[in-house]
């Protein structure tokens, strides 16, 4: 699991609907991708900090909502490089 | 992967959006200004409830990949958006729900509409539509307290789940029966479980755990 930290908390962790080895894990500074299946990981650099929960669309990998232990639920269009604020 | 551990109760709150927590400003002018203090106290702590708002936290969130609607698990029950996530309203649930607390939900792959979800004082309970009406589903579990919940997308009777204190539970006839399958990760501050579709080579898929200590890994073989 190159590239994400160990000994630190796993908020939320999923992987795509539609490829498994696509994975997303979050931790207190930020969600990190995996495009292998876990082997190496790699911080989103624009993705929100204190993610505690994340689902994607089933229909539409691409589309990813992430929400903040603060309340906050930011939505993803491009797989998890940009981030937008919901509300 | 060891699955062995000394188990804890993990605490769950983050704190910061905590109404709770956001009212302890006003008790200093308690003393000096009785109802101005009453009306911050009021906002601080039961205004959300009262006026039906979104509480300021959150612990799950899932997708009706159907209709687009969002549902949001928090300690003060469930909230569903139907604009992506703009403006939520909370739910009035229906069925036999224990408690309020959703710390986790996850959908059946075969069906949007089956829902599971657990909290702190939930055990595990059952919707079968969408989240509306909802029933008990833990028997065999030894504790109210769930943390996490992950459905096998290959087999979506199998679930498994994370018992406070008493470690991992597995289910392979959609949540109505548990078993204790072993005490999980070596972190046992569990705080999602995750079933992913690749293969292990030995008949099963890999499971996953986030902790407190980081991401477990383990083939479903147990």
């Amino acid at each position: 699991m190159g590239g994400l930290p160990t000994q630190k908390t796993i908020y939320a962790f999923v992987h795509s609907p539609k490829d498994s080895k696509t994975m997303y894990a979050a931790l207190r500074e930020g969600v990190y991708l995996s495009k292998d299946g876990g082997n190496q990981w790699s911080l989103l650099k624009k993705s929100p900090k204190g993610v505690v929960t994340i689902v994607i669309h089933a229909k539409d990998s691409s589309k990813i909502f992430a929400g903040t232990g603060d309340g906050n639920i930011f939505l993803s269009k491009d797989g998890g490089f940009n981030w937008k604020l919901q509300k | 992967m060891k699955c062995s551990a000394a188990l804890r109760v993990p605490s769950c709150a983050t704190g910061k959006g905590n109404s709770a927590c956001s009212s302890l400003p006003v008790l200093y002018q308690m003393k000096t200004k009785g109802f101005l203090w009453l009306f911050m106290l009021w906002l601080g702590f039961g205004a959300n409830n009262v006026l039906g708002q979104e509480p300021n936290h959150l612990h799950s969130l899932i997708l009706d990949s159907e209709t687009g609607t969002l549902l949001k698990g928090t300690h003060h029950g469930l909230y569903e958006s139907r604009d992506e996530a703009k403006t939520w309203n909370k739910r009035a649930l229906k069925g036999e729900i224990p408690g309020t607390d959703f710390m986790t939900m996850v959908v059946a792959p075969n069906n949007p509409k089956l829902l599971f979800a657990g909290g702190h004082d939930l055990a595990v309970i059952k919707s079968e539509d969408g989240g509306m009406t909802w029933r008990r589903a833990g028997k065999g579990l030894p504790v109210m307290d769930i943390h996490a919940l992950a459905i096998d997308p290959t087999k979506p009777q199998r679930l498994h789940t994370w018992a406070v204190g008493h470690g991992l539970y597995r289910s392979d006839d959609g949540a109505k029966t548990w078993s204790r399958i072993n005490d999980g990760p070596d972190n046992s501050h569990v705080t999602s479980l995750t079933s992913v579709p690749i293969p292990t080579g030995m008949g099963g898929i890999f499971f996953y755990a986030g902790t407190a200590g980081g991401l477990f890994q383990s083939p479903d073989c147990f």
